[in-house]
């Protein structure tokens, strides 16, 4: 059966209560042991005695889709996980804001730390996101991932 | 007689810093031949392009090698992700 393909953008910064909620509703799946959690937080860099003030993402969200689930059924195949959920801004980001959350769970521990790492890597190199980092004085620059 | 022509067309998005290369998300040029012709008229038409790395897909599809193109396709023009 042809699993559909999800949804992952949230439009503007993933908020505290979103990601607490996200939490509480794992409350009833009780053959997980661990939960591992990664949230990427928008930096206020320094860059010539300039400061960003927020990240501007866009996507090419159809590929951007397509490639998390492919990204999704890989690493499922290869942990013995329970769940993953997986979200990404769109839109403007105020530095201190969070703009990635992955949330992996699993009936153990191992499972659950070396997947979500795996995604994390996978996410910020493979899926056709771009982020515009906005200064104080709105000038840009275009950010890159290393 | 009456001669209507159609010009055939094809779509070309653009993304990130390519927005500003070529003033906008989305530009059209005429059909050409396969994706190496289509970089050639596109660097012609914005020399800046010729300085910009990013990768290219037909239709969503990524492709590496020279592919044809046919009307009404998309090209996406992918420069290096910076998503997280």
């Amino acid at each position: 059966m042809e699993k559909q393909i999800k949804n992952i953008f949230i439009e503007g910064a993933i908020t505290p209560d979103f990601i607490a909620k996200s939490i509480c509703a794992h409350q009833s799946k009780t053959g997980i042991g661990a939960h591992q959690i990664f949230l990427g937080q928008v930096r206020a860099d320094l860059i010539q005695d300039k400061a960003v003030k927020a990240i501007e993402y866009t996507a090419h969200t159809e590929m951007a889709l397509s490639a998390m689930h492919e990204i999704r059924e890989a690493i499922f195949s290869q942990h013995k996980l329970t769940c993953m959920h997986v979200y990404h801004s769109l839109g403007k980001v105020a530095a201190g804001e969070i703009c990635l959350f992955v949330f992996v769970s699993a009936p153990h521990r191992n499972a659950a730390t070396k997947a979500c790492a795996e995604l994390v890597e996978r996410i910020k190199f493979e899926l056709p996101i771009w982020g515009k980092e906005i200064f104080e004085d709105n000038t840009h620059q275009w950010k890159i991932n290393n | 007689m009456l001669l209507i022509y159609s010009i055939m067309k094809i779509k070309i998005q653009l993304f990130g810093p390519l927005t500003e290369i070529c003033n906008g998300h989305q530009i059209e040029t005429e059909l050409v031949a396969d994706t190496h012709t289509l970089l050639e008229v596109l660097k012609k038409r914005y020399p800046a392009l010729k300085k910009s790395v990013f990768a290219i897909a037909v239709n969503n599809q990524l492709r590496k090698e020279n592919t044809l193109l046919q009307e009404d396709d998309t090209v996406s023009l992918l420069p290096p992700f910076s998503g997280g």
